[in-house]
């Protein structure tokens, strides 16, 4: 993706990083400009949600860079990193709901460690961002009592609760129905639209990525194969990139 | 060839050291971030309730069971060598001294070790720890070291709850046998006991407290494998706590006769 430096929410370069003998990522470089949805395909194993732990600083890599809004974050102290956190947002592929709190205290979870704001203030955000996602009528439910696409939409609003500048959606349409699908899909494109959020979207729904996606990024053993606009990638003559793209639609 | 593949990956000497290890740095990190701001007061109150009242009727019912069977036991011994009046001493000595604070330590490492093991082991396999840190949280601070010091301060109170229901339970169950007056039974019963032989035992359970907290959290923070794992955690939590606090009772036991004696 071509950008000027300043425009760039996310510069990686030659990201390595391995478990064992296994490696997962294999000197990745990649840029993702602000206010862009970039996709990342490929198949299961082949790192694309370790890609977004790295980037939030789950994980550390092994070789490599990673720079957010120009500041290199591998090497931050945790109160650094966790100052660069408050700036992200992270929608993970169970939603990771707390399972001991209430919807609503999930999503104020966040404001309540982050904002010095009143207990009515974090209310009423809580209750206006319920809304825009459809659930303000499950304030008081547990995680226990909804369903999966409900929790996705919670775990959504957890991750936009602090007006981050980036989101970070592991697989946010997995396992869901293709109606529950196509309304997740667009609830996010319209609350990036709203908010000029750069994305960083995981998935295996070349649906999505048709729905979402200003830039595509496919991933094969670790290794960027392919990267480009929609249009530039189905021209792609790879053949795994071919047959991916054929399989999946 | 690595040293990993020379000792092999299974070898129970490699794991054994392996998991000490890890436990060692668990232990640097909880001491440090103990002492470093920010605090989690409102969690570690919330624990507390959880792991100290509502352990309680549970480390109650324990106490006055072994009160009543230390009553039991021990009048049927006295009897036979003549020495029935010593029965008060007797139940109060045993249960202050070890049954009470041990009894407690194993009724939590039950109740709260298998509790903390299987909480934080589901939160680590479906990523909500994952989730906390995302949320630029420290989960150590906000999860392992507010159980770990729940569990320190809640020991001692709940030991001397266990004391009294043990006492009292004792006393209850001599008198349905043959009635003695309950204030001979105080003041005969506690003719021996002074605060050097009463404090050493009740903050011995401070040590329990630690080692449950630390091995119930270690145990839930390193869980692996799904929900097999969350049952591997809970289920070790139990048994290493439960046997930490048996070998640190004899180690406590013998320090304090070397201090106080």
């Amino acid at each position: 993706m071509e950008s000027s430096p300043n425009n760039l929410a996310v510069q990686i370069r030659s990201l390595r990083k391995a478990f064992g003998k296994q490696t997962v990522l294999d000197g990745i470089n990649l840029d993702i400009a602000r206010g862009k949805t970039v996709a990342v395909l490929g198949r299961s194993g082949t790192g694309k949600s370790v890609l977004l732990k790295l980037l939030i600083g789950l994980q550390k890599p092994d070789e490599g860079t990673i720079e957010l809004f120009g500041t290199e974050v591998t090497n931050l102290s945790l109160p650094e990193l966790n100052q660069m956190r408050k700036k992200l947002g992270f929608l993970f592929q169970q939603a990771a709901l707390y399972d001991s709190l209430s919807v609503e205290e999930n999503v104020a979870f966040p404001l309540r460690r982050h904002t010095k704001l009143k207990d009515a203030e974090i209310r009423e955000k809580v209750r206006q961002i319920l809304a825009r996602v459809g659930l303000e009528k499950d304030l008081k439910k547990m995680p226990s009592g909804i369903s999966g696409g409900m929790k996705k939409r919670v775990g959504l609003a957890r991750a936009l609760i602090l007006d981050p500048e980036i989101i970070l959606l592991d697989e946010p349409t997995a396992g869901l129905d293709p109606i529950t699908t196509e309304e997740i899909d667009e609830l996010i494109k319209s609350l990036q639209e709203e908010r000029k959020i750069t994305s960083v979207v995981v998935t295996h729904d070349l649906h999505s990525v048709n729905r979402l996606a200003d830039h595509i990024v496919i991933l094969k053993e670790g290794e960027v194969i392919a990267e480009g606009t929609p249009a530039e990638v189905k021209q792609n003559q790879n053949p795994f990139v071919v047959k991916f793209l054929e399989s999946g639609l | 060839m690595t040293n990993e593949e020379l000792l092999g990956k299974q070898n129970p000497l490699f794991s054994f050291l392996e998991w000490f290890g890890d436990l060692a740095k668990f232990c640097l990190r909880l001491t440090k971030a103990v002492v470093t701001p920010p605090f989690e007061l409102r969690e570690l109150l919330r624990q507390m309730h959880e792991i100290g009242t509502k352990s309680l009727p549970l480390v109650a019912m324990a106490g006055a069971a072994i009160g009543v069977v230390l009553s039991m036991h021990a009048r049927e011994s006295l009897v036979r060598f003549g020495a029935k009046s010593l029965l008060p001493i007797l139940i109060i000595l045993s249960i202050i001294k070890e049954s009470g604070p041990i009894i407690t330590a194993l009724v939590v490492s039950g109740r709260v070790g298998a509790g903390i093991g299987a909480e934080l082991g589901s939160m680590k396999v479906t990523e909500q720890i994952d989730a906390i840190e995302a949320s630029a949280v420290d989960p150590f601070k906000l999860l392992v070291v507010t159980r770990v010091l729940a569990c320190m301060l809640m020991l001692p109170l709940l030991t001397i709850v266990a004391d009294f229901c043990g006492i009292m339970a004792g006393w209850v169950a001599n008198t349905l046998v043959e009635p003695i007056p309950f204030s001979f039974y105080i003041t005969n019963g506690f003719t021996t006991i002074t605060f050097s032989e009463f404090l050493p035992a009740v903050f011995k359970t401070v040590v329990f407290g630690l080692l449950i907290g630390i091995v119930g959290c270690f145990q839930g923070m390193t869980t692996q494998g799904g929900t097999e794992g969350v049952g591997r955690a809970s289920t070790s939590a139990v048994v290493i706590s439960s046997l930490c606090v048996i070998l640190a009772d004899v180690l406590l036991v013998r320090l304090t006769i070397l201090l106080f004696s």
